[in-house]
């Protein structure tokens, strides 16, 4: 035997027992796939018989669905990933989509429709289970989802009630999209809370502000003041009272209410003062009333009301020329307004 | 003087202070005007006309010929210069132009509302609020404790108009659109929900009633009732079920696990649906006449290796909860019996995320890390003619402290039957009663002499 052949044979064993050793290998260690692992490495042909090769370091990531056929739970569990995919839209291009399914006639979970085809996804009829035992799958459906750097980011396993928001939150959080839900707190559970204090107040001034429309002013006043009982030191509250109270000349309530109050925002601010000048005004304390609004207008030089009122000032003083010019000026925002 | 003189002289007095009132009044009466006048509203005729908050135009200028003429004016009698609803209409055309008409216009009775000369009460209506006005013919709110905001301060004309609307029920603006002009906040939050009950989207007086109702939800009845309207499969389920959940037929049962506008999680789930269920399962409960139901908490308690949907909190992976036709309200067939034989049918309930495969299967590398080298041991333990065993018998339902949630013991007769189980990196092994001790590897497999 010449020096090559020795060398060839030599070789020849190493490759076998390497290739046995690394058979019992992958044959003995537990087989299931966790959070934090590499994603293993695959090569399987779609049900169209394109091959798809899952590579490292390729940069995109993966999310691997294993469904079962005749299974309710696995065609929701496809009805969801598919509405998820879709709305990805664009930023799907980053994102490689597996769904193996044990047969081949499953595929119309994905398939159905021809116009329903979702982009980047490749189903792959698993039907000797080669998919399911390189991730450890013992139950379907089962979801994986890998970041740009193979790494296994979230497994999730049966179709639960938090299955599409607990799946959207972590693709959005491996594609890098921003989201008002931190992932890990996507399966809890929220409900709409419209009997709260706010959503209450909220209607009350709603309402108001109908009623306010209709002329009918009284009743809004009712409305609000019945936000009012539900929070004394609402500001929104205060300000819109204190406007009504104005409104039907009740001067020394719209004072009353607004006098107690704090704002911190400039807007906030120049409502008060208004409130306060207007009352002042009807009140016959021109002088007071004209130094609050034209500290009001000054914060908030957008309101008519403000300008309308400092123009009701002038009148009442005989200053015809300033009052024109603020008449002037709340006419042009109410028709700037419009 | 006798009686009957007496009595002639108060008749005679009588007399003289009626002529005397009479000469009076007649001295000081308006004569009724016999011929034509430029206005009937003067300070001696028709003066209250004008007296008023509110009046209506042609009074206000004095053009009573707007709405009437003369018939016979030496009489002093008038009639309308159109006839119907053509009165009103003729000036106030823009009132009736929509689909469906509020039923006085229809008829022409404007009069019904409206007074129309003046009134203290603005629109000139006659009643001196909206409520009381509407409240003549519409008596909505007769045995309800809770009143709808608009209802409860009589602005009616919040959500219908007066005249005519486009919409029935002479609405201001569509159902989807009117309950959020005020209730904005349940609208903001709504957008941000992915579960959205249906009717919660467009359609609000589905479950409640606008004006008001006994409750102060304002929801048309209680659940269960309320519900069935829409949800027929759950009623049938829910009564007809050999096994029936009974929260689900208690009054707003539903609202134990369910929100009624939007949650973040299928299903309007409140709570995850653990937690939901615990909030009664945390403790036995008595489902038959001597049957009690161990507290599942109890079944958990430092368990380190839970069930898959137990750990995933989703107690309806297994259990159907409004009534079911298993036992336990579990979803399909699973033996109530504990040595039930093995078949496909009899384990549905597993095979429902299991593969049936994972069983059936006789040599595989893939499907389980239960085998000896690549034989399957769960085929192996099924497929039995004799004493075949079945998922639970090796497998505790809910949770063990032993890997796979495998049972620390089995029950024979009153013995409970240890299982043995150990774990290894390869393998693992069973001292039992079931069987003589034995092992498996899938590296190194156990060699057992053939039976």
């Amino acid at each position: 035997m010449t020096t090559k052949r020795k060398i060839a044979v030599y070789v020849i064993l190493v490759v076998i027992v390497c290739l046995f050793l690394s058979r019992q290998i992958i044959k003995g260690s537990t087989r299931r796939i966790g959070i934090g692992n590499k994603m293993p490495e695959f090569s399987a042909s779609d049900t169209s018989g394109k091959v798809f090769d899952y590579k490292h370091g390729v940069g995109k990531l993966l999310m691997v669905v294993f469904l079962s056929a005749n299974q309710k739970n696995s065609a929701q569990a496809a009805a969801d990933i598919k509405g998820i995919v879709r709305k990805l839209a664009s930023q799907a291009e980053r994102l490689n989509v597996v769904v193996a399914i044990d047969d081949p006639n499953s595929q119309n979970f994905f398939r159905s429709d021809p116009n329903e085809s979702v982009v980047g996804v490749h189903v792959i009829a698993d039907i000797e289970y080669k998919l399911w035992g390189k991730f450890g799958i013992i139950a379907t459906p089962t979801v994986i989802i890998s970041d740009m750097n193979d790494i296994v980011l979230w497994v999730k396993a049966g179709h639960s009630y938090d299955f599409a928001p607990v799946i959207r939150a972590r693709l959005n959080q491996a594609l890098g999209i921003a989201q008002e839900i931190d992932p890990n707190e996507a399966s809890q559970v929220k409900t709409v809370t419209n009997a709260t204090v706010a959503a209450r107040i909220k209607r009350h001034l709603q309402m108001a502000k109908m009623l306010q429309a209709k002329g009918r002013i009284e009743s809004a006043i009712n409305e609000v003041s019945k936000a009012k009982e539900l929070d004394p030191n609402s500001l929104e509250v205060a300000l819109e009272l204190g406007e009504l109270f104005c409104r039907v000349g009740k001067n020394e309530a719209a004072l009353k209410i607004v006098g107690r109050m704090k704002a911190t925002k400039q807007l906030d601010k120049a409502r008060l003062l208004r409130i306060s000048g207007w009352a002042k005004r009807q009140m016959g304390d021109l002088e007071t009333a004209e130094k609050y609004l034209l500290e009001a207008t000054k914060l908030d030089a957008k309101s008519a009301r403000g300008f309308f009122e400092l123009g009701q000032v002038y009148q009442a003083k005989g200053d015809r020329d300033k009052a024109i010019a603020a008449y002037y000026r709340a006419l042009t925002l109410v028709f700037d307004g419009r | 003087m006798g009686l009957e003189g007496v009595t002639m002289l108060e008749k005679i007095y009588k007399s003289v202070v009626v002529l005397i009132c009479v000469l009076i009044s007649n001295g000081l009466a308006v004569e009724k005007p016999t011929s034509l006048q430029k206005t009937c509203v003067t300070e001696e005729c028709h003066a209250d006309y004008a007296k008023k908050a509110y009046v209506h135009g042609p009074v206000g200028l004095g053009d009573c010929k707007a709405c009437h003429k003369p018939l016979k004016p030496e009489e002093h009698t008038w009639q309308f210069v159109r006839k119907d609803r053509d009165l009103c209409e003729y000036c106030h055309l823009e009132q009736t132009t929509k689909k469906n008409i509020h039923e006085p216009l229809k008829t022409g009775d404007c009069m019904q509302c409206h007074d129309p000369h003046s009134s203290d009460n603005k629109f000139l209506i006659t009643e001196k609020t909206i409520a009381s006005l509407c409240d003549n013919c519409h008596n909505i709110t007769e045995g309800f404790q809770f009143l709808h905001g608009p209802t409860a301060v009589g602005e009616c004309t919040v959500c219908h108009e007066s005249h005519s609307s486009d919409l029935k029920d002479l609405l201001v603006s569509e159902h989807s659109q009117l309950c959020f002009s005020c209730h904005v906040v349940t609208q903001d939050e709504l957008k941000k929900y992915e579960f959205i009950h249906e009717p919660a989207k467009n359609d609000c007086i589905g479950c409640h009633n606008p004006h008001g109702a006994s409750n102060s939800t304002m929801i048309k009845d209680f659940a269960p009732y309320l519900c069935y309207t829409c949800h027929k499969d759950i009623q049938n389920v829910a009564e007809n079920s050999m096994y029936q959940h009974s929260v689900v037929a208690d009054i707003d049962g539903c609202m134990h696990c369910h929100t009624p506008h939007a949650s973040t999680v299928k299903f309007l789930l409140k709570k995850d649906a653990m937690s939901l269920c615990i909030t009664c399962h945390d403790k036995p409960q008595k489902i038959g006449k001597d049957e009690v139901l161990p507290a599942f908490t109890k079944e958990l308690e430092d368990k380190k290796f839970l069930h898959g949907p137990v750990s995933q909190s989703d107690c309806s992976g297994c259990h159907i909860t409004h009534g079911s036709k298993y036992f336990k309200l579990l979803a399909k067939e699973y033996p109530p019996i504990f040595y039930a034989p093995f078949s496909e049918e009899n384990y549905e309930l597993c095979f429902s995320c299991h593969a049936k495969t994972l069983v059936l299967t006789e040599k595989t590398e893939n499907l389980t890390d239960f085998r000896n080298d690549d034989l399957n041991l769960h085929f192996l333990h099924v497929n039995k003619e004799r004493r075949g065993r079945t998922c639970r018998a090796c497998h505790q339902t809910h949770a063990s402290n032993l890997p796979k949630h495998i049972r620390e013991s089995v029950p024979y007769g009153k013995w409970e039957l240890p299982v043995g189980f150990t774990k290894t990196e390869t393998g693992g092994g069973c001292i039992s009663g079931c069987h003589l001790p034995k092992d498996y590897d899938r590296k190194k497999p156990v060699d057992y002499p053939a039976p």
